[in-house]
């Protein structure tokens, strides 16, 4: 699915946090953010997911405007925040029941813990999330998104925390969810990372998109140089 | 709605902070009353309605805050208010298991509020349960509202009671005045006037809370 940003203005506090911002992303490709600390990345994909509201400008997913008021405008789009967005006490596999059914799933005990496995969390799979390290909720972060299907995913700081070996997880997610046309916008600092993986690259800063480059028409080394070039 | 209800009861059942807390806290101050006032009984059974009616919303105000404070820890609130869900459902189930849960704190503290008392039991307990079944619910239909607007803010447990005393204070006054009536075992026609006052608060406040969601809880 695709989608359009366009004008997308955003004030807190008579603070102007998006300034003007418009881009599109075309269906089944990985888009990456980056920017400086309160560039307004997380602004961006909180205004998509509908936790924030729009200030003004307009957000639409296959040409259909999106309104945060409205639940059917939040079916397409899943959001996986930089903090847990899980509720402490309960286990791993009671956070992936609830939110399977959020989005109308109900997924059984079988298909959750298949999710699990993939991820290495089988094995905690009853233990209260409370008790989980940085990295295990990261990876029940990705397990989530593994879990619901949504065409869109918006993903903040997805490698926060992530081991070696849960990078590698997530970068064969990410084929697979290509491979099923998932769109992405993933908003990370991870310039090495980025360049690995993305289709395309918007940097922020203040509030303002600062370079927008396709992958598909320049070198990986290129975009590397303009963006560190840019600072 | 199902699955909104049974995230908040594991919630609790796991940390048993509400409904134990509300217990405890409306024990001591039925005790704190009980010691203060060294009045007959005749003269407590006057005063009664009113303590009552200020444990119940000093009460309340416990179970709000932490009704509502669990859903900023590791941000859970994103994960309901980002799916495709009517937000005002979310409402509502806060509404049902903060009723649920208010309701059985004060079952445990009720017994001792008439004994440390020292208040017979010589009216309709139906009616009584009605009053408190009713009044529990608006007050926590508005301290919802309230709870809503308070998620993201931080002095949260400071604006709960700020807001919630003042805009509760009819269904107090309502609730208190009909629980008077009961106790002087009145007819039910004299006092029907405050059970209405209480149903527009009720419905008022759930109206408002289940329709206006969305944009409550949004940033």
């Amino acid at each position: 699915m695709q989608v359009e940003v366009s004008g997308l203005c955003k004030s807190f506090y008579r603070q102007t946090v998006l300034n003007k911002v418009s881009f599109t992303i075309l269906s089944g490709s990985v888009v990456c953010l980056l920017g400086p600390n309160g560039s307004g990345k997380t602004t961006i994909l909180k205004i998509l997911s509908s936790i924030a509201s729009i200030g003004s400008g307009k957000v639409s997913i296959n040409g259909k405007e999106i309104f945060p008021g409205d639940p059917s405008s939040r079916k397409f789009s899943l959001y996986i925040g930089h903090n847990a967005s899980l509720y402490p006490s309960l286990s791993a596999l009671e956070n992936l029941f609830f939110i399977s059914g959020l989005y109308g799933l109900n997924a059984s005990v079988d298909k959750i813990d298949e999710h699990l496995r993939f991820l290495s969390l089988d094995n905690h799979r009853d233990k209260q999330i409370k008790f989980y390290s940085q990295g295990m909720l990261q990876r029940l972060k990705l397990a989530v998104a593994d879990l619901i299907p949504s065409p869109v995913l918006y993903l903040d700081e997805p490698l926060n925390a992530l081991d070696q070996e849960g990078e590698n997880l997530f970068n064969d997610l990410i084929i697979e969810w290509k491979k099923v046309n998932r769109t992405m916008l993933i908003a990370t600092h991870n310039i090495n990372w980025v360049l690995g993986i993305a289709d395309r690259i918007i940097t922020l800063k203040n509030g303002q998109i600062d370079l927008d480059l396709d992958l598909k028409v320049m070198s990986k080394e290129d975009a590397g140089n303009l963006i560190t070039g840019s600072g | 709605m199902g699955n909104l209800i049974w995230k908040e009861l594991i919630n609790e059942w796991r940390s048993r902070e509400m409904v134990v807390s509300m217990f405890i806290f409306g024990l001591a101050v039925t005790l704190v009353f009980a010691f203060a006032f060294n009045v007959s009984p005749v003269l407590f059974r006057q005063f009664a309605p009113g303590l009552l009616w200020v444990v119940i919303l000093f009460t309340s105000v416990l179970g709000l805050n932490r009704l509502f404070s669990y859903e900023g820890d590791m941000d859970a609130h994103w994960s309901w208010i980002s799916a495709p869900i009517d937000r005002g459902l979310v409402f509502l189930s806060k509404l049902l298991v903060g009723f649920i849960f208010l309701s059985m704190a004060e079952l445990l503290f009720i017994v001792p509020f008439f004994l440390f008392l020292n208040l017979d039991v010589s009216f309709s307990i139906l009616f009584f349960l009605g009053i408190l079944i009713l009044g529990n619910s608006a007050i926590i239909s508005i301290g919802c509202l309230i709870s809503g607007l308070a998620l993201r803010a931080n002095m949260r447990e400071v604006l709960i009671p700020v807001l919630l005393f003042p805009l509760a204070s009819p269904v107090i006054i309502a609730a208190t005045k009909s629980t008077v009536f009961i106790f002087e075992n009145k007819p039910f026609g004299e006092w029907r006037i405050w059970i209405l006052i209480l149903f527009t608060f009720l419905l008022t406040s759930a109206l408002l809370g289940y329709l206006f969601y969305d944009q409550i809880v949004e940033e």
